[in-house]
């Protein structure tokens, strides 16, 4: 069940806070389809994309009050309560009730929206780091877009109940994100359809969690399609260097006291050399546990598409030293490569550095993964940005691909 | 009729840290800060600010009153070339101390946050939930015990726990902390019995 009133959340644990209309704000597009289901009053279609603006293009107070990590945004006196739940860095719910008793919307509808890319909480301070920024590039949300459209349809292909929970929206704010190389990129919202999240008493999941063989199960049917939910930041390496053992998580080296290297290199059946352990990163709704057969998954920007696989896959566990949890090996029985028949094809998902003849971007060069959905995203925001390309064209153009993609499946 | 007590947050990164000094109160503000260094340093923190919904303080080193508006106040502190800092104040004006929350934040050193203060000793209800950053991070690790009058009362396990002290001072403290670019997060509600 996905929550309709703020209340289906943990009261206690939701941080109400005061967000300011973002006055630059327009809809890139949305899923009216999928709106229309969830909110059944919104029947008018020319009501929608005012809609939407009205009631999720907000900007929190701690974004706003600083320009440090973005152009300095625009704000008018509108204003709103928004939600955070724990460990919502960058995303917050917006109550349509709520929004109605703070004059935002006239309509009498009541429901949820998960807008993420809304900015940091009033105590946090945003960082010119990766996930400290509190904003979302339009590009990413567009990535995001395209990867929850292309799970689903594999989801559908291979009969399985499983589901990513799916975005209402994606708006362009109007102002940029800077990053440390003193580039600018547009800054955007995703409006997702609200849910309840797991709770973990150590931040993930432990080892005896049914959600480790389901998230097993999933990546492991994604592989035969050469998708993978592992990106860099879930990339484990333990190495011999100088007659040390370095062990770095994402980029990250990491100290241990002798004892835990050892038994690291245990769990890790590590002997010499440089070994990488691929740690599982698919997220799922709280409905998962209860219900694994149709579980639904949720945060796409670390799926990416392989060519192939060549290294052992652990599932991340709390109660484990550095969460290395079951691992399955490259020889076991389970390890697959992606199925000629159904993988997505490289030149459009791969890193081929060109897609459509749109191109990476200085900017987005000096980022980590570079892959052709990227690429295409990055262009597609930008065009938008800059009215090159309206709204529909960049929903037509993600239809292409899509479609593009799955072309060779019977 | 009882009203439940706020639930208050403090938040280790890396380089720095983020409280809750009240989460209801106000809606104006004006309480006493006093705001110091580690010695040795030439700098202060990069980042100290008391933040209200209505405006933000940068802290100046040495006493001073703080003034804002809205329901909440937090203590900001990023410290960046600084090593090391300690932060006092009394939002609520607490008569039996001068400061209830004191906050000692160390780049090299354990780190405390006292979080109540009387002059006589206070048995007092304390729930406490310590959470661990997600996968995505890298795994950021502390010990974190509770203190009573500066003696260590119990450990804090991951998750949530509840405690009974009686004392005069109450207080965090975490040792050991890897911020490993994550964040652990303490959140507490604090009640007399």
């Amino acid at each position: 069940m996905r929550p309709k009133e703020i209340e289906d959340f943990e009261p206690t644990r939701l941080e109400p806070e005061t967000v300011y209309r973002l006055p630059t704000a327009r809809l890139v597009f949305a899923n009216r389809d999928l709106l229309q289901h969830d909110f059944p009053s919104l029947q008018d279609d020319s009501l929608i994309d005012e809609w939407l603006i009205t009631n999720a293009a907000f900007i929190s107070a701690g974004q706003r009050n600083q320009s440090v990590v973005n152009t300095p945004i625009a704000t008018s006196d509108e204003q709103t309560m928004a939600f955070r739940p724990p460990h919502y860095g960058r995303a917050l719910i917006f109550s349509l009730a709520v929004n109605r008793r703070c004059g935002i919307g006239t309509d009498t509808m009541t429901g949820l929206l998960d807008v993420k890319g809304a900015g940091v909480a009033l105590r946090t301070i945003p960082k010119l780091a990766p996930h400290a920024n509190g904003l979302m590039m339009l590009g990413e949300a567009i990535r995001e877009v395209i990867i929850e459209k292309m799970l689903n349809r594999i989801f559908q292909h291979s009969a399985t109940g499983y589901r990513a929970v799916p975005s209402y929206a994606v708006i362009d704010t109007g102002f940029d994100i800077k990053r440390a190389d003193g580039t600018r990129i547009p800054a955007g919202l995703l409006v997702r359809r609200a849910h309840l999240r797991p709770s973990f008493r150590l931040g993930t999941k432990e080892s005896s969690s049914p959600l480790v063989d389901l998230e097993f199960a999933i990546e492991l049917l994604l592989r035969r399609y050469g998708v993978t939910s592992i990106g860099v930041a879930t990339i484990i390496e333990i190495a011999d260097c100088d007659s040390e053992t370095t062990i770095k998580y994402g980029f990250t080296p990491l100290q241990f006291k002798a004892d835990e290297v050892e038994r690291i290199k245990a769990a890790a059946n590590f002997t010499a050399g440089r070994k990488l352990l691929e740690g599982v990163n698919i997220q799922f709704t709280k409905a998962a546990e209860s219900n694994p057969d149709r579980a639904q998954i949720i945060d796409f920007g670390g799926f990416f598409v392989k060519e192939n696989f060549e290294n052992p896959i652990v599932s991340l566990v709390g109660d484990r030293l550095l969460r290395l949890g079951e691992m399955i090996s490259t020889s076991d029985s389970r390890f697959v490569q992606p199925d000629e028949k159904i993988r997505l094809p490289q030149a459009l998902w791969g890193e081929t550095g060109q897609i459509w003849g749109y191109e990476a971007s200085e900017a987005e060069l000096s980022a980590f993964v570079m892959d052709n959905p990227k690429i295409l995203a990055f262009n597609l925001a930008r065009d938008f940005r800059e009215q090159k390309l309206s709204g529909a064209d960049v929903c037509s153009k993600i239809e292409l691909f899509l479609n593009a993609s799955t072309a060779h499946w019977i | 009729m009882s009203s439940t007590p706020p639930q208050l947050t403090i938040q280790l990164f890396q380089g720095g840290f983020s409280q809750d000094l009240a989460q209801s109160g106000g809606p104006n503000w004006s309480f006493p800060v006093f705001y110091e260094i580690e010695a040795g340093n030439n700098e202060p923190a990069q980042i100290a600010n008391i933040i209200t919904p209505g405006k933000t303080t940068p802290l100046q080193l040495g006493s001073q009153t703080v003034t804002g508006s809205g329901s909440s106040v937090s203590l900001v502190v990023d410290l960046g070339p600084c090593t090391g800092v300690k932060i006092g104040s009394n939002p609520f004006g607490e008569p039996d101390c001068d400061y209830p929350f004191i906050s000692i934040f160390s780049a090299t050193d354990s780190d405390t946050f006292q979080i109540a203060c009387t002059s006589e000793t206070t048995n007092w209800n304390l729930d406490v939930t310590l959470e661990f950053t997600g996968p995505e991070m890298p795994p950021a690790f502390a010990d974190v015990s509770l203190l009573v009058d500066g003696a260590t009362y119990k450990s804090i396990p991951a998750g949530q726990s509840s405690y009974n002290p009686s004392g005069t001072t109450l207080s965090f403290e975490f040792d050991n902390f890897k911020a490993n670019n994550g964040a652990i997060k303490l959140l507490y509600t604090l009640s007399l019995t």
